[in-house]
């Protein structure tokens, strides 16, 4: 009767963790959202977070900042999108591990834990701060930006070891130059753009396909002009086997983004590890697929049998889908004047590599989790508490979860150009091509003397995911 | 039942460790003190190049020479200081640091550098209008700088695995605005090792 009463109570429990864990990944269980946000709906999608505003408190708060902030910033909504972006911006800078969350990760999963943003999605909180200050006219508070870019962008670059592939950000030197440039600080412009130039260079072409913008080597030399760099115009103009002639401007500039496609999403997949023993003190788990044999410290001789007496245990570790874009070209027509968007960050590429470089490190922390849940199991059994084993058992299997979280409402990639217009209201023409066909988007600029306007234009299309 | 127990435990360890969290803690510390934290470009690097730059300027012969000649300390204007390195440096505060110690010495008077000039002469403008007219300044009495301070600043990076060396070269020049002679050149190197 006793021992009845004591299973009831334990697969009432279970019921409750059921209910409690969805098997459904980040992006599934946001697909209200997501589906509303793929096909442009951006009024319908800004509706449904404001009814959503409790996510605005719980620990996936950092994402629901974002998702806030990109649809107001294409809504046109500036101030608004920045009250959500400098939440997000100080939630990470103000971010304290909790180690109470950290303990119940290691025994349900990584998902449990408040989610920190990527280090390139930190990045890219100071572009839409910066586009939305621009978009306002308030260049001095875009300056501040590019100051704050600037403090992480030297983080990133002292903290990351050599594995790493994402040391530095090409774009966010290219975007603190354009920042310095609109606010006529050359001397710092040019420096944010060779930089930017280095970058691309050295990590950006061999790491993600992504090479200088011409428009950038011109902006370089503009840039050095009016700083009175003379031997830097020289050694550029070798380097570039080219000549710099000095343009006269009228009217003002315009930079124009486009944000084209939608970055991936994760998803998640199982691998089997077999476990053998190793070193006193050590176990080996083992694939021999994915050619991967990683040794864990598990301490006492007794805890090494019971892991090897398990012989396989399989892990949830997270990857990468990407959500292919409908294009992959554009031109702009304004004032008689066509230009072409050149490459300049390829999200997409950035995500799915720097996942590619933490696997080890989520292989390591995910074996450990399931080593942990599979002997408490072992034990369970063993001590012949059968009802308990099995609850165990259905519980370990239930909350094994990858972390699927990511900013997913970032583009697949940005293209930029910049063109000298008179000044005044200008209609433009925006021609989009890729696999899918061509389309055309249409738009004004206002271009006030002597000044830099900056505009961006969205193509979300995307291919449909899962 | 002993595994029922250690389940509780456990739960309790993770309830009391939930309200653990890494602290942060403010200390308030004398902006003289010298904290060299990411081995970049500081304000000790500032405070010091402006301190003996200055002090190697004002001692050389050109000052001693200008005041026999004109009975008067010289009037310096500081321009330009052009950052030529790959770190973003806050010139204007290395600029306010080289004028405070030139002001501090009294041994010459400084004229105001053109970001701050052009609201100057909007208030004196604005002063023709609405202030009173013994109050108000007039025009054309700015006294004309007798000498411009122009500088530039320089990294060389050597780095190689985790050590790192940076090397900081600012080059000061004294120009006379009357006949463009350099009266002065100073230069002073800051080398700093870094490893990670």
């Amino acid at each position: 009767m006793k021992y009845h009463y004591k299973n009831s109570k334990l697969f009432l429990a279970l019921i409750i963790v059921v209910q409690f864990y969805s098997c459904a990944t980040y992006y599934q269980m946001n697909n209200d959202f997501q589906s509303k946000f793929q096909k442009a709906q951006f009024e319908q999608s800004l509706t449904f977070l404001e009814n959503k505003k409790k996510a605005g408190k719980g620990k996936d708060r950092l994402l629901y900042y974002f998702d806030k902030g990109v649809v107001c910033n294409i809504l046109g909504k500036h101030h608004l999108s920045n009250e959500y972006f400098t939440q997000a911006d100080l939630y990470i800078e103000d971010f304290q591990r909790n180690y109470g969350y950290e303990m119940l990760a290691i025994i349900t999963n990584p998902m449990v834990k408040p989610y920190k943003a990527e280090d390139f999605e930190n990045v890219m909180i100071q572009y839409y701060k910066a586009k939305n200050y621009l978009a306002l006219g308030d260049y001095s508070a875009a300056l501040v930006e590019a100051k704050r870019l600037n403090e992480k962008l030297n983080q990133i670059s002292d903290i990351h070891k050599k594995k790493i592939t994402y040391k530095q950000d090409a774009f966010g030197h290219l975007l603190m130059g354009l920042i310095y440039d609109a606010n006529k600080d050359y001397n710092n412009a040019f420096i944010a753009y060779r930089n930017a130039y280095n970058v691309y260079k050295d990590d950006y072409s061999k790491d993600y396909g992504v090479d200088a913008p011409e428009q950038l080597k011109k902006d370089i030399l503009r840039t050095a002009a009016k700083t009175g760099l003379r031997d830097e115009i020289d050694f550029f103009e070798k380097q570039w086997n080219t000549k710099y002639v000095e343009e006269k401007h009228s009217g003002g500039e315009a930079v124009l983004f486009w944000q084209n496609g939608l970055g991936p999403v994760k998803s998640e997949w199982s691998i089997n590890f077999t476990i053998l023993p190793g070193q006193v003190g050590y176990v080996t788990f083992v694939n021999e697929e994915w050619g991967i044999n990683l040794p864990s410290y598990v301490g006492s001789a007794d805890e090494r049998t019971r892991l090897v007496d398990l012989k396989i245990v399989s892990v949830a570790i997270p990857k990468f889908n990407e959500r292919f874009s409908m294009y992959n070209r554009a031109t702009i027509n304004l004032a008689g004047k066509t230009s072409t968007f050149e490459l300049a960050q390829d999200i997409n590429k950035i995500a799915i590599q720097n996942l590619k470089d933490r696997m080890l490190r989520e292989l390591g922390v995910a074996l450990l989790r399931v080593a942990l849940k599979q002997a408490a199991e072992t034990v369970a059994r063993k001590n012949d508490k059968d009802g308990l084993g099995v609850a165990l058992s259905i519980f370990n299997a239930i909350t094994e979860r990858a972390d699927t979280r990511n900013w997913q409402t970032l583009p697949h990639d940005i293209f930029y150009t910049r063109i000298n217009l008179p000044t005044g209201k200008h209609e433009f023409t925006v021609n989009t091509s890729g696999k899918r066909g061509n389309i055309s988007k249409n738009g004004f600029v206002e271009i006030k003397n002597n000044q830099t306007t900056f505009h961006t234009i969205n193509s979300v299309e995307t291919t449909q995911v899962f | 039942m002993k595994l029922t127990k250690h389940l509780m435990i456990l739960a309790l360890v993770i309830f009391a460790f939930s309200a653990c969290k890494t602290t942060r803690t403010v200390e308030r510390i004398d902006p003289k003190e010298t904290i060299d934290l990411s081995g970049r470009w500081n304000d000790t690097d500032a405070r010091l190049v402006a301190e003996e730059m200055v002090k190697d300027a004002l001692a050389r012969p050109w000052r001693t020479r200008f005041e026999t000649q004109n009975n008067k300390p010289p009037r310096i204007i500081v321009g330009t200081i052009v950052n030529r390195s790959s770190e973003h440096i806050a010139s204007e505060t290395f600029i306010n640091d080289i004028e405070r110690e030139l002001l501090n010495t009294g041994l010459v008077k400084l004229a105001q550098g053109k970001d701050f000039r052009e609201e100057v002469r909007k208030e004196r403008g604005d002063q023709q209008e609405f202030a009173s007219p013994e109050t108000t300044k007039r025009w054309k009495k700015e006294l004309g700088a007798d000498y411009m301070l122009q500088g530039t600043i320089n990294s060389i990076v050597d780095q190689f695995n985790k050590q790192k060396t940076v090397t900081y070269q600012i080059d000061l020049k004294l120009t006379d605005l009357e006949n463009n002679d350099i009266s002065w050149i100073g230069q002073k190197k800051i080398k700093k090792y870094i490893e990670n």
